[in-house]
């Protein structure tokens, strides 16, 4: 009982940061239609950025989250705008090169600024703790997973009920029924964007107060929001979160019964196991039509 | 130049990137008329369309509405001034609703509730069958009533001209007929200009007041209805009448 517990906690506090890293990945791949090979560095950059101003201002990450967000916001604006949008025609693989070379840039500047040294951000409270029904829960893990469910929810309520949130929905069901409304489609699809690196922004930050990272977990990262992105459906916010949920709960069981060097491997079979039993993802509706 | 044509189309050269696919077009259309354009497949048609709705901006020639020149204005910003869509293929948002569905056609107005309300009333009375599928996904819908429900959300803009892209593709000829009343009560009643393009040049000919043909992206001619029925050409080439 006392394990069983506290595995489930562990799980479920590890999957709040997956659920919210995977939607924007969900949303950009799902949406705007940009398997988004950055995506990990872009996280990362929310971690160093709120390094910087935890360092430099000792603004608590928990607040720079919001500075965070919106900076990896507009530079997500920036490289659809200029980079990612002038090439849409050449098709998949030219998005898939421009992001591969955003990462290389990304990766570097950070190899440049703050070395290949793993880094960490310690709140004054870092070690603070408690319990709950017997299971031990750190306060730092407890705050980003209340913090990731309120953002996807206000993520969601976005999508469902502003003017944008509504263009963004047509864009993805039917463009060509979208323009004939008058959605512009390449707003949709840069807002959709920037609002995914935004997320990823800020899962960078709310990651960088429980974990300590260096510019490596820039694999670790993409390699999960794949995972997390199949297994819910591309594009589908309550899909991506039920993914992210999903992986931590199978990379935690099975770190305990199987061991930990399998974690990846089993997160990877269950991946493959929902493209070939369900390819539109466990919740994929007929969200596409 | 002041004239009254609500839309007007001087010497539009259009396609795609290196293709060509309309030379030198020329059409104008007064306010309150229902004007069709026939022609085969791959004649433009189409083309011509997204050109008057902004989805494609031509290469060469000028597109005035209201005497304005609208030549290069952003798809959302004509839609705004008025001028409503309903896209070959009807293109309708299948994981949503009828109702939603008809929401979306009034993405780019403002609007009250209870303005937005009797829009959608008046749409629920035009096509009947739409009302008791409010809640059902468009995707469901079987093909007259996705057409209906297209119209109708191209009806939600409150568009002064209302262009539609294959009236009766795939269509059963009932339901056919039932739309050509719709439309014909549109303009009679609530004064839209309607354009339609239209592949079964009998069904074309019924609605419209005038028609233009269309042949491999030139428009060879233009004339009323009841004179395009009895043209010799338009006989022999579409109505399969020696």
């Amino acid at each position: 009982m006392g394990l069983g517990l506290q595995m489930f906690v562990n799980a479920l506090l590890l999957g709040g940061l997956y659920a919210l890293m995977g939607i924007g990945f969900s949303l950009q791949w799902g949406i705007s239609g940009i398997i988004n090979l950055s995506y990990g560095a872009m996280v990362l950059l929310g971690s160093y950025l709120s390094l910087i101003i935890f360092n430099m201002f000792h603004i608590d990450p928990f607040i720079s989250m919001f500075v965070t967000g919106a900076i990896l916001f507009l530079l997500g604006a920036f490289i659809y705008r200029f980079t990612l949008q002038p090439l849409l025609k050449g098709g998949i693989v030219f998005t898939l090169i421009v992001t591969f070379a955003i990462r290389l840039i990304i990766e570097n500047i950070i190899l440049l600024v703050w070395s290949a040294d793993y880094r960490t951000i310690r709140v004054s409270y870092a070690g603070s703790n408690f319990q709950f029904l017997g299971a031990f829960v750190p306060l730092t893990k407890f705050l980003t997973f209340i913090i990731a469910g309120v953002i996807i929810y206000l993520t969601y309520q976005f999508m469902m009920n502003t003017k944008i949130g509504k263009g963004i929905q047509a864009v993805a069901l039917d463009k060509e029924g979208a323009m004939a409304v008058g959605v512009d489609d390449q707003k949709m699809y840069l807002i959709n964007f920037a609002l995914g690196t935004a997320l990823g922004g800020v899962t960078g930050t709310l990651w960088a107060t429980i974990y300590s990272f260096s510019p490596h977990v820039m694999d670790v990262i993409i390699g999960r929001v794949f995972i997390i992105a199949i297994l819910g459906g591309l594009g589908n916010i309550w899909g991506a979160a039920a993914g992210g949920l999903l992986l931590a709960f199978v990379e935690t069981s099975g770190a305990i019964f199987i061991g930990s060097h399998w974690q990846e491997a089993i997160g990877l079979v269950i991946m493959v196991l929902v493209l070939l039993l369900r390819p539109h993802g466990l919740i994929g509706k007929k969200f596409f039509g | 130049m002041k004239n009254d044509h609500l839309l007007e189309i001087n010497n539009l050269n259009s396609g795609y990137g290196a293709i060509q696919v309309l030379w030198d077009i020329n059409l104008e259309l007064k306010s309150k008329e229902i004007v069709c354009i026939i022609g085969a497949n791959g004649a433009g048609k189409s083309t011509l369309l997204k050109n008057i709705v902004g989805m494609v901006i031509p290469f060469k020639g000028e597109i005035k509405y209201f005497n304005q020149n609208i030549t290069n204005l952003p798809a959302p910003e004509r839609i705004k001034r008025g001028i409503g869509f309903a896209p070959e293929g009807r293109h309708l948002f299948f994981g949503l609703t009828v109702e939603d569905n008809l929401l979306m056609g009034a993405f780019q107005r403002k609007y009250s509730k209870k303005e937005i309300l009797s829009d959608l009333d008046f749409v629920y009375n035009l096509f009947k069958p739409l009302k008791g599928y409010r809640k059902k996904f468009a995707g469901n819908l079987s093909g007259g009533e996705q057409q209906m429900c297209a119209i109708g959300r191209a009806l939600m803009s409150k568009p002064t001209l209302l262009i539609i892209d294959e009236l009766s593709l795939g269509l059963a000829p009932v339901v056919v007929d039932d739309l050509i009343e719709t439309i014909v009560k549109l303009r009679d009643k609530e004064g839209i200009t309607i354009l339609i393009v239209e592949q079964d040049v009998q069904v074309a000919l019924d609605v419209a007041d005038r028609g233009y043909v269309l042949e491999s992206g030139h428009s060879v001619m233009q004339d009323s209805s009841d004179k395009l029925a009895k043209n010799k050409h338009i006989k022999t080439a579409y109505l399969g009448i020696a």
